[in-house]
């Protein structure tokens, strides 16, 4: 979907777990220890109950396409050859709704599509994007 | 209502330009350029002026000097305010005219300059990646390196969940450019747009075309505000601040530019919280009466739900109420960004907005709206916490 070289996330101290659970292929998500709330993208302190007690748990049930967008400008000269491409927020209902920015392999779908998870890179760094799931209409490619 | 009224008694702005041409210049000989030009239009000796309020998201570095080095450029002999607003962008034109007008209200300063400067140089387009942006990891790695994309999927949402049309998108650059083509200060002021122009241009990011994003504009502005007292021995109308406010819902987190995880029935909105009703209330108004309004327009589709958020419309009717040319002066209802706004005047992060609803308020608009007496203002949407102010004449 998108070249390899495309910029590559430096993982930082509070979301060091997300990439490196990705360089697994698993796409985990925080969860709060103490009240159980899902939240993304990751936080120091729980924005349900305030609590330091985050972990990473992975992510269950199905993906499905919350808002996308068709890119046309290459803002980026990693992207250029790729254009257009597709960003999409995707949901997943089963996370407590949590929400991630990824790319969706095209032709753009529409909301509330289903959605599988593939793994590309960005740099050195597996990054979860994803493309239809075979159930959606009129999303072959 | 405050004992002591806040009042706006001069405005200036440098040449705006496209990005790259002013030259020469930095942001600090910029705004030194733009508070000259706002003290000269008061009547006031620069040296008069004991404030600065700035606002913008570049507190970082040498910006974080630019007060001193802006007093100094000016020869300010004294300096008894400086504030910098807590928000990112354009969120914070109006809250930075907030915190200059409780500066002379409660006598700390005499006379603050409201000053915006804008030059992009290579590597911190606004527009473009940039290895500093926040929210990077979860941004860049999927080709979403700008604005365009993000607030993009956020209209995205308006558009599925309202029914909002590209066309109702394209009226406000229509009509915002419409305006520009009277203005001599704006960059767009002899290009000319219409509808069919709007919809053949290239997409940025669907459901943005070229001419649903703002200008990349070198340039600055300022305002200066005092007490209405001062202002009978300055030359001009003063404009009256009759209400200046910051809000921000509570769930919004990074919003549009760093989370996509606000709650559904917030996601396609400017995140006011209860601002537009609290500010409303100070001036003692509603929006029905605002004569002239000037909305931060960073992109189309944030005009839409800016008339939402404040209760010019409905939630999810702003597409609906920009049609029919209510947003075009001389003959629409609420004639909006009468100076071209962010997408054909000039891009300074909402204070060149701010300057426009004064100019109305003097009677000295080149899309004048006939026996204005209220102007509304509102900085960015979206941008937590924003900021908004109502003007009288």
């Amino acid at each position: 979907m998108l070249p390899a070289d495309v910029p590559a996330p430096r993982p930082g101290e509070v979301d060091a777990g997300f990439w490196a659970a990705c360089a697994a292929h698993e796409l985990c998500f925080q969860r709060c220890a103490d009240c159980a709330r899902w939240q993304h993208p990751p936080a120091p302190l729980c924005a349900g109950c305030g609590s330091p007690g985050l972990g990473w748990e992975r992510a269950t049930g199905p993906a499905r396409v919350y808002s996308v967008t068709v890119v046309h400008a290459a803002a980026h000269p990693s992207v250029g050859s790729a254009l257009p491409y597709v960003v999409g927020v995707v949901e997943f209902p089963d996370c407590g709704g949590v929400r991630l920015i990824s790319n969706i392999e095209g032709p753009a779908p529409a909301i509330g599509d289903e959605l599988t998870l593939v793994w590309e890179r960005a740099g050195d760094q597996p990054v979860p994007r994803f493309r239809a799931a075979r159930a959606n209409k009129g999303a072959s490619s | 209502m405050a004992a002591v009224q806040a009042c706006i008694v001069g405005i200036g702005q440098t040449a705006y330009r496209k990005r790259g041409q002013h030259a020469g210049e930095t942001e600090v000989s910029l705004a030194c350029a733009a508070i000259r030009a706002a003290a000269d239009d008061a009547g006031l000796a620069v040296g008069s002026i004991d404030g600065l309020a700035g606002f913008g998201n570049d507190m970082s570095g040498e910006r974080a000097y630019a007060a001193a080095l802006i007093q100094q450029s000016l020869g300010l002999p004294m300096l008894r305010h400086s504030s910098f607003v807590w928000t990112p962008g354009g969120g914070g034109a109006c809250a930075a005219v907030a915190q200059a007008a409780d500066a002379v209200r409660s006598g700390r300063a005499t006379y603050v300059a409201v000053v915006r400067a804008l030059r992009q140089v290579d590597g911190e387009r606004y527009g473009q990646f940039n290895p500093e942006r926040p929210f990077f990891n979860f941004t860049a790695p999927f080709g979403a390196f700008a604005p365009a994309p993000l607030y993009a999927l956020q209209m995205k949402r308006h558009m599925h969940r309202y029914g909002t049309r590209a066309e109702q998108l394209g009226e406000v650059a229509v009509a915002f450019r419409a305006h520009a083509n009277r203005n001599p200060l704006a960059v767009m002021h002899e290009r000319s747009l219409s509808l069919a122009d709007y919809l053949a241009a290239p997409w940025v990011a669907e459901p943005y075309r070229r001419f649903d994003c703002c200008l990349e504009t070198d340039g600055a502005a300022a305002l200066i505000v005092t007490t209405a007292e001062r202002a009978r021995d300055l030359a001009q109308r003063p404009a009256q601040i009759l209400s200046a406010r910051q809000g921000a819902g509570g769930d919004w987190g990074a919003g549009p530019l760093g989370s996509h995880n606000m709650a559904d029935e917030h996601y396609a909105t400017g995140n006011i919280g209860t601002l537009g009703d609290e500010l409303f209330g100070e001036a003692g108004l509603k929006p029905a009466d605002v004569d002239v309004a000037q909305i931060y327009d960073a992109f189309t589709g944030m005009v839409i739900m800016t008339l939402e958020d404040y209760g010019f419309c409905a939630r999810g009717e702003g597409g609906r109420f920009v049609e029919g040319g209510r947003l075009r002066w001389p003959a629409g209802d609420l004639p909006t960004n009468t100076a071209g706004g962010h997408l054909s005047e000039a891009y300074i992060h909402g204070l060149n907005l701010a300057v426009e609803a004064v100019r109305q308020m003097r009677g000295t608009s080149t899309a004048q709206v006939v026996g204005a007496e209220v102007a509304f203002v509102a900085s960015a949407a979206a941008l937590a916490p924003t900021s908004a102010m109502v003007l009288a004449r």
